[in-house]
């Protein structure tokens, strides 16, 4: 390194002519340039499946590129060595798009275990104080003492960022960690940001949503295919060429057809009186009542961790009913897994990584997990059709354009995004009478979400009916006939009218509108 | 009263130091099924040592140290090779019970020899504590070296970083290595550090529970050590309880025996195992397994 480019100029990071396959003749990565220069928000935008979360696993050294050049702060990076303790030690963290929380520890544990600055003891008391302390000026919350996998995706997700940002990185890599972050706690890390980016550390940052790439970037990469489209200043910015570089083609407006309308038929599933016991220090849910009729996307708004989860799998059937009934056509039902899907109740889980998708099965095997012995689709004399059962894989892979297009696959190497649409594929190809759909479009990028938003009016518009429970209010809005906001475990109408405002003031003070 | 406590405690420490040494590799996410065949090679080293150089402390340290080596090659074949881990377990296992039998025959021709043994030393003072005085304070030094340990894992596992991160290697090694924490690093020592109790808990065995080596003598303790861990609920604490019992319950097996009762021998031989099976049938509550028990971890397969 030369005296006179050691300047501001010079790069914290720069990767070189990437290149990466899992699969030989199945690139992944190909000749990728990248770099984040000191004081710098580095946007990294593209398709699921296009690349970005193996690139930045590269970058911290838990994947090793096939070929290319890796320099930190301009000095050549030995690859066959490099791996993420390395990374630690020249300052790179990052917020993982999966968790990478130890599930049966607790948040302070998992704070301190990989802290390099940390002593030989684990100090409880100081952990949680810290945790505390970094929750109150991150605005981030996170129950203190829990264990993780009694978390929220959501908490999850706050204890993970709380975690880089306390490792005082010089470069912070955060994949995706708005997708399960509430409008309110994105607004809050985003100041976070700006003030490590004025500190002269360098940020890297994926996310789907182009409103907070454009709030945030000062540059943007996208990738497409495994390969650099464009990289562009923030000046540039625009939503159309953003999408045209990440798709290859225009995205246009979804168009939404009105409600169905006539006359309105009895619900087809009505809860009355619901209660139900909170998890892990959650609020639960108490005096629900729900209905959803034929032809209907009904809208649950509200902030993660205000009864969703159990909401959720009350009506999944893996969680007890303290009180209250549920009706379907307007009879009582006792729920459980098998009957409410002999009933035509479908359930897409808001949390694929723990209860939708089971990794190290293929997509085939996934695809029919739930389908039952009895299906005749898929078994015959209880035996497995396999042939039928992977052709149907492959249409749906073909429908969905889920990359690889390979129904033998392990499900534990799809991108996150696509993980995603087979759940959804899954869902909804048992032509369900209701679908309770929990965050369908959680890291989907923009291309996807709007296919699985024309899936679910589709659905709609055959009649069936689907609960829509989103932490998303933009996807509420778009899609719901009818909209509630969860707050604190009850349920309160929205009316037709209310504005984003008066929105928010329901889903935060709930009994107050 | 006293005499069957002291003999429980007696009878439970080769168990519990296997059975810790067992935790700790378990912890790290790797199933040691090898356990009986290491005892074996620290009951064999440990003998072989003590009688060449005609001190139990240093056949102590050199059955501990046989394990160790014997560790190794576990952890090799497990660790760095990824190979099945209940196979190469099994593999040990009949290795350590070959081995062992046909260097018994060779170094000693005829009959073993008989070796120096641990006596019991008593601590002044709280040897004379009643009910528990003699069962905890008057006894060999492997009793202890237990006392010393089992606080010390306790404490490690729950209050120290190293602890931390082996408990993150073995509940999720793929979240411990995001973070920079080494996983086959972490393993390996853990192999290292177990196989190194279990042969410590095998010259129990030739050193101070008899005098001598004989051919599979750990008859079939590794395997309780493995129980105990489970029964244990892969806690110190809890597996310190589990020997415990096993250690009452074949202490009070001897003593029906003793007595010559009506009952056919098998029947009270049968009892530690029995009563384990019926306290783990009415046990119950969450799983304390580590997560990646027994799971191979291969960075870039997801
Ligand atoms: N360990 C692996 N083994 C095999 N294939 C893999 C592995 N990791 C990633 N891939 C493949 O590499 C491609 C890129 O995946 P990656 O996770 O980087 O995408 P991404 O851009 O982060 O997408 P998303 O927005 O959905 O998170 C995908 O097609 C994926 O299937
Ligand atoms: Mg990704």
């Amino acid at each position: 390194m030369s005296a006179a480019r050691a300047g501001a100029a010079l790069p914290l990071i720069e990767l070189t002519a990437i290149d990466k396959s899992f699969v030989p003749q199945r690139p992944v990565l190909r000749r990728v340039d990248f770099d984040v220069r000191p004081g710098e928000i580095h946007a990294l935008l593209g398709e699921n499946g296009a690349g970005k979360s193996t690139l930045m696993n590269i970058l911290i050294g838990l994947v090793r590129a096939n070929a290319g050049a890796i320099e930190i702060s301009g000095r050549p990076v030995d690859l066959a060595r490099f791996g993420p303790s390395a990374a630690a030690r020249a300052g790179i963290s990052m917020v993982h798009q999966h968790s990478t929380l130890v599930p049966a520890m607790s948040v302070e544990e998992n704070l301190c275990f990989a802290d390099p600055s940390g002593g030989l003891l684990f100090d409880r008391r100081r952990a949680a104080s810290r945790l505390a302390e970094l929750s109150q000026r991150y605005q981030l919350d996170v129950p203190p003492g829990a264990r993780v996998e009694d978390l929220s995706v959501g908490q999850r997700q706050r204890a993970e960022i709380l975690r880089a940002l306390d490792r005082g990185a010089r470069l912070l890599i955060l994949d995706e960690p708005t997708a399960a972050l509430t409008p309110g706690e994105t607004a809050a890390l985003f100041p976070a940001l700006r003030r490590l980016r004025a500190s002269g550390r360098g940020v890297v940052f994926i996310s789907h949503k182009l409103d907070e790439v454009e709030a945030l970037a000062d540059r943007v990469t996208v990738l497409r295919r495994g390969a650099v489209s464009g990289t562009l200043a923030a000046g540039e910015l625009d939503a159309r060429e953003l999408g045209r570089l990440m798709l290859g083609r225009d995205l246009s407006a979804l168009e939404r057809p009105s409600a169905s309308g006539g006359e309105r038929s009895s619900p087809l599933m009505r809860l009355r009186g619901l209660s139900a016991a909170g998890l892990g220090g959650g609020c639960g849910l108490h005096d629900v009542d729900l209905a959803v009729h034929r032809g209907e996307i009904v809208g649950v708004a509200g902030i993660d961790g205000n009864g969703q989860r159990e909401l959720e799998e009350v009506l999944a059937g893996v969680r007890r009913m303290d009180s209250g009934s549920l009706e379907v056509d307007g009879k009582p039902v006792r729920p459980h897994v098998r009957t409410l899907r002999s009933l035509g109740v479908s359930h897409l889980s808001g949390d694929r990584e723990r209860a939708g998708l089971i990794p190290g099965f293929s997509l085939t095997e996934n695809w029919i997990l739930k389908a039952s012995h009895s299906d005749e689709r898929f078994f015959s004399h209880g035996l497995l059709r396999a042939a039928t059962a992977s052709e149907a894989t492959r249409v749906a892979i073909a429908h969905f354009d889920i990359t690889p297009a390979d129904a033998a696959a392990d499900v534990a190497t799809l991108s996150g995004g696509n993980a995603q649409k087979l759940a959804v594929a899954r869902e909804l190809s048992g032509e369900p009478r209701l679908l309770v759909a929990v965050n369908p479009t959680r890291g989907l990028d923009v291309g996807s979400t709007r296919f699985v938003h024309e899936q679910l009016l589709a659905l709609r518009a055959r009649a069936a009916a689907v609960l829509l429970i989103s932490t998303e209010l933009d996807e509420v809005l778009l899609l719901a006939d009818r909209c509630v906001a969860l707050s604190r475990g009850r349920v309160h109408a929205i009316p037709a009218d209310a504005d984003r405002a008066a929105i928010g003031a329901i889903m935060l003070g709930g009994q107050g509108a | 009263m006293e005499a069957l406590l002291e003999a429980a405690v007696r009878l439970a420490v080769p168990l519990l130091l296997a059975a810790l040494g067992e935790l700790i590799i378990e912890r790290s996410g790797i199933i040691n099924i090898g356990t009986e065949g290491l005892m074996l090679c620290g009951a064999f080293g440990g003998f072989a040592i003590a009688v060449a150089s005609g001190s139990v402390w240093l056949g102590a340290a050199g059955g501990g140290a046989a394990a160790a080596c014997v560790g190794v090659l576990f952890a090799y074949f497990v660790v760095v090779r990824r190979a099945d881990q209940i196979v190469v377990g099994t593999a040990i296992n009949l290795l350590a019970l070959g081995a062992t039998g046909l260097a018994v025959r060779a170094l000693y021709p005829g009959m073993a020899p008989v070796s120096p043994t641990f006596g019991t030393v008593a601590v002044p003072l709280l040897s004379e504590l009643p009910v528990i005085g003699g069962a905890l304070f008057r006894q060999t030094p492997y009793v202890y070296l237990c006392l010393l340990i089992t606080p010390l894992l306790a404490f490690a596992l729950a209050r120290s970083r190293p602890g931390l991160r082996l408990r993150a290697v073995g509940e999720c090694a793929r979240a411990a290595d995001a973070e920079g924490v080494g996983v086959s690093r972490t393993r390996f020592a853990a192999v290292l550090l177990g196989s190194l109790l279990a042969g410590l808990a095998g010259s129990a065995l030739s050193l101070a529970q008899s005098n001598t080596f004989t051919e599979g003598m750990t008859a079939g303790r590794g395997f309780i050590a493995l129980t105990i861990v489970i029964f244990g609920r892969w806690r110190p604490g809890g597996i310190v309880l589990a020997a415990l019992f096993f250690g009452a319950a074949s202490a009070l097996q001897h003593r029906l025996q003793a007595r010559g009762t009506d009952l056919p021998y098998q029947l009270t031989l049968m009892l530690p195992y029995v009563l384990t099976l019926l306290v783990l049938a009415l046990a119950s509550g969450r799983s304390s397994a580590p997560a990646d028990l027994g799971k191979a971890y291969r960075r870039e397969s997801r």
